[in-house]
């Protein structure tokens, strides 16, 4: 819980600090873009504070691969 | 952005640390697993194939020689197209830039500090690896510079030290691996070892000084990384026996812990784990910094440096969330990354390669008429 509120508080500062600074570049694409990843990144990293399930992105790729993996080890047996 | 170039001696030491990277650590026994004892040959054949991936990558390199590898999957199959292939290839380096911040935090907590939790240690290493590239490949290049003297220094003391607990019967009977578990272990020694060497072609075409020297230094720094862990994976085998490599999952440390001269010097493996903890730096900084502006460069965003903070932040959540537990880590590692990295790390560059090949000698014909400066400015310059 505390953890959580850490990371929340962090990410806070750190929109507080950036957001400004990219906007007097006159840069929108870029505040979209860090605004969007600050927003995933925090998300996350509450989720992991909180315990809950997060699939991990791997287990997609092992779904994809695992047909191609098992076509190849068909063959060398 | 400003243009920041390393010199080709720095670039060596990039590429030489780069290679040994993860590899040093979970190398010898995923590979010890399959041959046995005679996983140092298929380390050697492994490292002698590589040469011919540098080769690849190389003159693939070459076809653009002002841009890096993101650029250049624009440049060569397209907009669209471009863009696609270079998100997969992004989706690739993000993900092994969390799972290299899983692997340094599971080693920390398993060997040495056993009661912290891996948030701490991925934390602590993600603030270098994002002031690094805050501070951008020149520095970084520099701070390799530093590691790689005390790197060989610390390796050499290890072989050294080592030698006297050597037992050659570990490693008999020679040829004994039937040719299936041989082409694993190879296969596997290549998807850590080389197969992300492609990464490097984020520094070498554009941000290099001198081409040519850069060139040679990428064959160097590729067959000196491969002599670092052929002597490791032997000195494994010789000292702790083929069946305990495999049983380990960090091999190397628990051969540093063997380490004992007239029993006084002793308990000296947290000296030898610099090694990996250096080379696993740079091969962080490489996929994170790889990520980062392969990311601001797709959405055409002028400079990179302000991704790189909420960039750090998912890599930690990430770092947290790959593996659940080193049995999946060992079995990602072993069954699926081989497969995975060989779509995006070998056949995209032939893909690019035959394309580029095509588009060139096409752009040639048509301008055979009239001999224009158009094909030389866009493939020659430097």
């Amino acid at each position: 819980m505390v953890l959580a509120v850490a990371f929340l508080i962090i990410a806070i500062i750190v929109a507080l600090i950036f957001i400004p600074k990219l906007k007097k570049q006159q840069d929108r694409k870029a505040v979209v873009v860090f605004t969007i990843l600050l927003l995933i990144g925090t998300a996350l990293n509450m989720g992991i504070a909180l315990k809950v399930h997060i699939p991990s992105p791997l287990d997609l790729i092992t779904f994809i691969f695992t047909p191609i993996r098992d076509y190849i080890v068909s063959f060398t047996k | 952005m400003e243009k920041e170039i390393i010199s080709s001696r720095q670039f060596t030491i990039v590429t030489f640390l780069y290679s040994i990277g993860t590899a040093i650590l979970i190398i010898p026994s995923s590979i010890t697993g399959a041959a046995k004892q005679d996983a140092w040959i298929a380390a050697s054949i492994g490292v002698l194939l590589s040469l011919l991936l540098v080769k690849l990558f190389l003159t693939l390199a070459n076809q653009t020689p002002s841009l890096n590898f993101i650029e250049a999957n624009e440049k060569i199959l397209g907009r669209f197209f471009g863009k696609i292939t270079a998100i997969c290839f992004l989706i690739m380096t993000f993900l092994s830039a969390g799972e290299l911040l899983y692997f340094i935090g599971i080693f920390m907590k398993t060997e040495v500090m056993p009661e912290t939790p891996t948030l701490a240690f991925a934390l602590l290493f993600s603030i270098i690896i994002m002031y690094a590239a805050y501070l951008g490949i020149e520095t970084f290049a520099r701070s390799a510079e530093i590691l790689f003297p005390m790197f060989i220094f610390i390796f050499i003391f290890f072989i050294i030290s080592i030698s006297p607990q050597i037992t050659f019967e570990n490693i008999q009977p020679l040829l004994e691996a039937t040719k299936t578990s041989m082409l694993y272990s190879i296969t596997r020694f290549m998807s850590i070892f080389s197969f992300p060497l492609l990464v490097l072609l984020m520094l070498y075409p554009a941000s290099v000084n001198v081409q040519q020297a850069a060139q040679k230094g990428l064959y160097i720094g590729t067959i000196l990384g491969g002599v670092v862990l052929i002597t490791l994976i032997v000195l494994s085998i010789l000292v702790l026996g083929p069946e305990n490599t495999a049983a380990r999952t960090f091999p190397s440390y628990a051969l540093a812990q063997r380490i004992s001269i007239g029993n006084f010097l002793q308990r000296i493996e947290i000296i030898m784990a610099f090694m990996w903890i250096s080379s696993i730096y740079i091969r962080t900084f490489m996929y994170f910094y790889t990520t980062v502006v392969g990311l601001a460069q797709i959405l055409k965003i002028k400079d990179h440096r302000p991704l790189i903070l909420p960039m750090g932040i998912i890599v930690i959540g990430l770092s947290q969330i790959v593996h659940p537990d080193i049995v999946h880590s060992t079995n990602y590692n072993n069954e699926i990354w081989p497969i995975f990295s060989f779509i995006f790390t070998i056949l995209l560059p032939i893909l690019l390669l035959i394309v580029a090949v095509i588009r060139n000698r096409k752009s040639k014909a048509q301008n055979n008429e009239t001999p224009q400066q158009e094909t030389k400015n866009d493939n020659q310059k430097v």
